[in-house]
């Protein structure tokens, strides 16, 4: 291995072990948040909603940097990203992280993950509170951005723009070389990454000028908009980066090639589009927006089930079916990580038809869908390439019981937000003792105790796999 | 409506499942790809049509008779405005549509147009039944206007719960509505 290699395998096992830890930290926030709805502990509402802000804009954060993570060590295998700034981006993220921890367990600061407009400047935190959210969540976007635009430059160097997103199979030219599929997912997810990431720019320097001049405001609906346009691009590309690793690195434990063609071009060429409007899912209920938005929100969140099962699935299934393949952890996790994919994807669609919708926005639904794509899909995913980059190369088997923990606890676990939510029980609620309707209270506070018991166990699940994967850093440092 | 899309997604999950199960066990057996791909491709096609087909019919069969309008065009019978502030709902005088006169009561039967505001941040105004069930809601965005349209079929109390995340009173953000 070069020495430039190794540097950027180093840089990339930092970073893995830093999320490593974050996530479980945040996991244990998350189990802090679910004892309170119970009614096990009496946290303070306040505190309650700055643990649930940090929780929120931590995992989202946690597991873009952990995909971004990945796909910056694959690439690296076939084009040049900068490693220096794969290493500033590092300082950059933590100083974010370090402010945010600041605004809200020190300043309290509680206005949820996405911070809806104009919630920050209405609530019961200090004014600093405020700005040191607002400056965090900048010095991240720039972060995120910088290596969203370095990632485009490198494959793009590497194989041209326009090939690189697979123009050259649509239009059947014959490519002068293979294309890896890994390259167009991720010029597509770089390239609506980088688009949504400006207008989370510009959304959070008009927070920064109204924090600055307070008599400034701005219109709701609008920031609404950007708010979604930026957060639900994010978790989306998050997925696409989890999904690119598996085109990547499935193959090597199949022993199949997967190889590009132009059904896979087109299909990630169409989820560019379709990523970008189908965020208005989010704004059902908000009846400023006009109606056609409504349905172009319903038929795009539809319509992104097509690439995602009849390609992406699809081309997993023809990797596996009666392959060669040994199931040791890696592959386990990119398989398993592919079904909580889709399952949390299918509650996803459901959740994104209006009708069904009136009922259960901003229920425990909401929360269910999306622990489920993230903890069930991203995360495993997550798991298996870190393995992959560090864990031991034989005897896995304490890691497949930590993989299996984290498997049973978080489908318990969001089986348990999933009744809730048809039960009617409301999201983001700092007890449920406070609620007039017996139900909602009752269901509440019992989902959310059981609850405790599947944090408890993917808890331990994560403990089991560090406690594996940890095994492997020295020698995976060294070579 | 909220149980019919749990069991979509409950017999949804126990196929990806079961699929995952199948797909995993296959590899107690090989063979090639050269055999295996065309097999898969053609189920893939009959899949893609599948899929499409019950896109179709779900758009066809959901995107009516959306909240947005009031139910087959009817002009509603009550007009009521509601707005939402940290942390309580305000409710204003009900009016009969008709004459604008002021009702006494929502009675039961008879639809109500709901004009929804918020004089600060983000609400939502969820209203629940007796039996603990969301039958209606919407957002409460300040600067905007919604128009919610519902028909109470049962007399009774009914309550007011806010939706939408508004800092640390959130939780007791309710209110109350009784439907003669």
């Amino acid at each position: 291995m070069t020495d430039k290699n190794l540097a950027a395998k180093r840089t990339s096992i930092v970073y893995a072990i830093t999320g490593l830890v974050v996530f479980l930290i945040l996991v244990l926030l998350g189990l802090a948040m679910r004892m309170t709805q119970s009614g096990m502990v009496d946290l303070p509402p306040d505190l309650f909603y700055a643990l649930m802000t940090l929780h929120g804009l931590g995992m989202v954060g946690v597991l873009y940097v952990g995909a971004y993570v990945g796909v910056w060590y694959l690439t690296a295998q076939h084009a040049s990203p900068s490693l220096g700034l794969y290493k500033f981006n590092y300082i950059l993220t933590l100083l974010g992280v370090l402010g945010l921890i600041i605004a809200t367990l020190i300043g309290r600061f509680g206005a949820g993950w996405y911070v809806l407009y104009p919630l920050p400047f209405f609530g019961s935190w200090p004014h600093w509170a405020v700005g040191a959210a607002v400056i965090s969540l900048i010095l991240l976007g720039v972060s995120w951005l910088l290596g969203q635009l370095d990632i485009l430059r490198a494959i793009s160097a590497r194989y041209g723009f326009t090939n690189a997103l697979g123009w050259e199979y649509i239009t059947g030219k014959t490519p002068k070389e293979e294309l890896p599929p890994m390259m167009t997912i991720l010029m597509v997810a770089m390239l609506a990454g980088a688009l949504t990431t400006v207008v989370g720019a510009v959304l959070l320097l008009l927070y920064l000028a109204q924090w600055l001049v307070p008599t400034l405001s701005f219109d709701p609906l609008l920031m609404k908009n950007m708010v979604f346009l930026f957060g639900h691009t994010l978790v989306n590309i998050t997925l696409y980066f989890g999904v690119a690793a598996v085109y990547e690195m499935l193959p090597i434990f199949s022993g199949r090639p997967w190889k590009m063609n132009r059904l896979v071009a087109l299909s990630w060429n169409a989820a560019f589009f379709l990523v970008l409007v189908a965020y208005f899912h989010h704004l059902y209920f908000d009846f400023g927006q006009p109606t056609v938005i409504q349905y172009i929100g319903q038929f795009a969140s539809y319509l992104s089930s097509v690439p995602a099962t009849v390609v992406t699935v699809f081309g997993v299934i023809t990797q596996v079916y009666r392959s060669d393949m040994k199931w040791s952890f890696v592959p386990l996790a990119f398989v398993l990580g592919i079904m909580g994919w889709i399952v949390g994807g299918l509650a996803a669609v459901v959740d994104s038809t209006i009708k069904f919708n009136l009922y259960l926005h901003n229920t425990l639904w909401v929360p269910a869908h999306f622990h489920t794509y993230f903890l069930l899909g991203v995360v495993l995913l997550f798991l298996g390439v870190v393995y992959f980059l560090m864990g031991p190369k034989e005897n896995d088997k304490l890691a497949r019981a930590g993989l299996w923990g984290i498997v049973v606890g978080g489908y318990g676990f969001v089986s348990m937000f999933f009744y809730a939510g048809i039960q009617s029980v409301p999201r983001r609620m700092a007890n449920y003792d406070s609620l007039p309707v017996e139900k909602v209270t009752s269901i509440g506070q019992s989902t959310a105790a059981l609850s405790v018991v599947f944090i408890l166990l993917i808890a331990v699940g994560a403990l089991a796999y560090y406690a594996s994967v940890f095994k492997g850093v020295k020698k995976a440092w060294a070579s | 409506m909220a149980w019919h899309a749990g069991i979509i997604t409950l017999v949804g999950t126990l196929l990806i499942f079961a699929i995952t199960k199948w797909l995993i066990s296959s590899t107690n057996q090989t063979e090639s790809i050269d055999t295996v791909a065309p097999k898969i491709y053609g189920i893939r096609k009959n899949y893609f049509l599948l899929l499409i087909t019950v896109i179709i019919i779900a758009l066809f069969g959901t995107l009516q008779g959306l909240p947005y309008f009031p139910p087959t065009g009817e002009t509603p019978d009550y007009t009521v405005k509601v707005t939402g502030q940290m942390f309580g709902w305000e409710m204003g005088t009900l009016h009969n549509t008709s004459d604008q006169s002021e009702a006494d009561a929502i009675e039961s039967g008879k639809l109500v147009e709901f004009v929804i505001s918020s004089k600060d941040v983000n609400h939502g105004m969820g209203i629940y039944n007796a039996a603990g069930d969301i039958v209606t809601q919407t957002q409460a965005m300040p600067g905007y206007d919604s128009k919610l349209y519902y028909r109470f079929d049962q007399p009774g109390t009914y309550h007011i719960v806010c939706m939408e995340y508004c800092g640390v009173g959130h939780p007791v953000m309710t209110s109350q509505l009784q439907v003669q």
